[in-house]
């Protein structure tokens, strides 16, 4: 338990939006509006914030690389505490949203915002080698009780006890929990994960699933889900986006009864449906 | 069934047939493949309990000790001249004069007061152009292309243009140090910089370091390495230039000493001037190696020295 972590969530089930792409004002959800920033200018200053009741707002967004046009007009609204997973083939351009959103590119056109407490997960954890794991945890972060809350985070993910750990003596399960706590120790509004759990075996994503969802039920961050393993969507997003060729070219929201389940009928209309958005033949994908 | 047999049967059967060990033929036989050879990986890597491991210092000293031991046996067996090559014996009896007549320790003085000068300044130099030029791109352009192209004139060419800026005085020498060191430290701490990971200096910015953050937490410690390989570098070069310098109208200095000797035909002072370099650059290869130790700490945690 780290009670300093929790948000102050009115207790209940807070319902999430399925399809928060409008004006509604994310019910349920007691966090409060998350502050959106430029996600290009930290901390501006003024009061960039147009979108109330969004974690992110994006409007009409392109992103070239010379000739080569990845996000071409994109729109895109998040709600508060909302779970969105993004899918789409390699080299659609998904890393390059989340590193649009996460601030780290200057050239884009288009409105871009962004909740100002925000977080990110790559698919390699990027932990500083020559941190041990509790600093890498409150990197950045100032106050008198950083080292307690990291080390709160830390046990929220299940690795109590190995804050003086040097990151490369981690497995690659325990090294993501790392940068997953040191996401969720800034108790960000949004938290983005590229591919976290792409480089992990199967048993260890089961149980990094788990977890991230528990983790989002007690913090109710809004995510955006990185991934391209179709059922990993359907499992914890409240809605999938498929990106295809710079567009949205879906955005399904996952009516699945929970707990959801694979041989849930409901499941596999909308693998089906996904896996076909994504080119994959599924009676191909059924042979393997 | 193919049975895996334990490192130790592999030893025995090892000892009583050389050769890679093959699986039952039977069983190659029946399934119609080669049979597989097997061998222990992990052969000769074992860390046994038994054999007590030298500890790395003394390994560290046992190179110079043999050389040492192979010195001694020449000049005792007198495989070479006394003229040629002075005996251990007669190079401490040297060292043991000039300690008494304080020439050993002013020599000694002047040119460590020149070599820590030089590297003092050499090292500044070359860090404050790598950072700029690292942090800078604008800087970079023209710092790093003036770099590369000074970078290829040899540093000794540069001698006689110092004399005639500076002249000969203690100043040229500390000069030429100074140059000397300062393109290996700019060189390979500007390719440190340069080569930070990218990856982790976004990951700092995710997570709200400002600049001056991400030069402390990220840019330096991973520019760390390449700076002390350059540092190495640098020490080397220095004990190099000192000997050229001294070479030139001196009158203080081990290369003083060594000119002097060579005029008076004593071998025995002239080994002794070697044999204090070498030692020289023992200690100040151990000094990097104390700083390395401290700066690279977190290295330690995994590769298990
Ligand atoms: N800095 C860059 N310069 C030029 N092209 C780039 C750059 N960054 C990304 N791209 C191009 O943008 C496209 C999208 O890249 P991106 O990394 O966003 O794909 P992705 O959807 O994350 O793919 P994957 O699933 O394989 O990670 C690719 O074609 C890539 O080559
Ligand atoms: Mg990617």
């Amino acid at each position: 338990m780290a009670p300093r972590l929790r948000r102050n969530v009115s207790t209940g089930n807070p319902q999430r939006p399925a399809n928060a792409a409008g004006a509604d004002p994310a019910p349920g959800v007691g966090g409060g509006v998350a502050v959106l920033a430029r996600a290009d200018a930290e901390d501006a200053g003024g009061p960039a914030a147009a979108g109330l009741g969004a974690a992110v707002r994006v409007r009409g967004l392109r992103r070239a690389f010379g000739e080569h046009v990845v996000l071409d007009g994109l729109d895109l609204t998040i709600a508060p505490g909302e779970f969105v997973a993004l899918l789409g083939r390699s080299g659609s351009g998904k890393s390059t949203l989340i590193r649009i959103l996460g601030g780290f590119d200057d050239g884009v056109e288009g409105e871009v915002l962004a909740a100002r407490r925000r977080s990110v997960v790559f698919q390699e954890s990027r932990l500083l080698p020559w941190k041990r794991v509790l600093p890498n945890v409150t990197l950045g972060l100032s106050g008198r009780d950083i080292a307690d809350r990291g080390r709160a985070a830390l046990a929220e993910v299940g690795l109590a006890g190995r804050e003086r750990s040097w990151p490369a003596t981690l497995s690659g399960g325990e090294a993501q929990r790392v940068a997953l706590a040191r996401a969720l120790v800034r108790e960000p509004e949004l938290l983005m994960l590229d591919e976290p759990f792409g480089a992990l075996d199967a048993l260890t994503r089961i149980r990094m699933h788990a977890l991230l969802q528990q983790l989002c039920r007690r913090h109710q961050p809004a995510v955006l889900f990185v991934t391209h393993d179709v059922d990993e969507a359907i499992l914890l997003a409240d809605r999938v986006l498929v990106l295809t060729e710079g567009r949205f070219s879906r955005d399904v929201p996952v009516d699945v009864a929970s707990p959801r389940r694979r041989t849930d009928p409901a499941f596999d209309r909308l693998r089906a449906t996904l896996l076909a958005e994504l080119g994959v033949d599924e009676i191909a994908e059924g042979t393997h | 069934m193919t049975e895996l047999i334990s490192h130790h049967d592999v030893a025995r059967q090892r000892a009583a047939s050389p050769g890679p060990l093959a699986a039952e033929p039977a069983v190659a036989a029946a399934s119609g493949r080669p049979p597989v050879v097997l061998v222990d990986p992990t052969a000769g890597r074992r860390r046994t309990t038994r054999r007590r491991r030298v500890p790395p210092e003394v390994r560290r000293f046992l190179g110079p000790a043999l050389l040492f031991a192979l010195w001694w046996a020449l000049t005792g067996l007198d495989v070479v001249g006394d003229r040629a090559l002075a005996s251990p014996a007669a190079v401490f009896g040297a060292a043991r004069e000039l300690w008494r007549s304080g020439d050993l320790v002013d020599s000694l003085g002047a040119s460590l007061y020149r070599v820590g000068a030089g590297v003092l300044f050499g090292v500044g130099i070359g860090l404050a152009l790598a950072i700029v030029a690292g942090f800078f791109r604008a800087a970079s352009d023209v710092v790093d292309s003036a770099m590369n192209f000074l970078r290829t004139i040899p540093v000794i060419a540069l001698l006689p243009l110092i004399i005639v800026w500076i002249g000969i005085g203690e100043s040229a020498k500390i000069f030429l140090i100074t140059v000397g060191v300062a393109f290996p430290i700019y060189m390979n701490t500007y390719a440190a910089i340069r080569g930070v990971d990218a990856r982790l200096v976004e990951a700092g910015q995710t997570f709200g370091l400002g600049r001056f953050g991400l030069v402390r937490s990220v840019i330096v410690p991973g520019a760390a390495p390449g700076f002390l390989v350059g540092l190495r570098w640098a020490l080397g070069v220095a004990w190099l230039l000192l000997v050229f310098a001294e070479q030139v109208n001196t009158d203080s200095g081990l290369g003083y000493l060594l000119n002097s000797a060579q005029s008076w035909n004593r071998t025995d002072i002239i080994v002794l001037c070697l044999v204090v370099y070498g030692i020289l650059g023992l200690v100040s290869d151990g000094l990097v190696r104390i700083l390395e130790r401290t700066l690279l700490s977190w290295r330690r945690g995994f590769d298990g020295t």
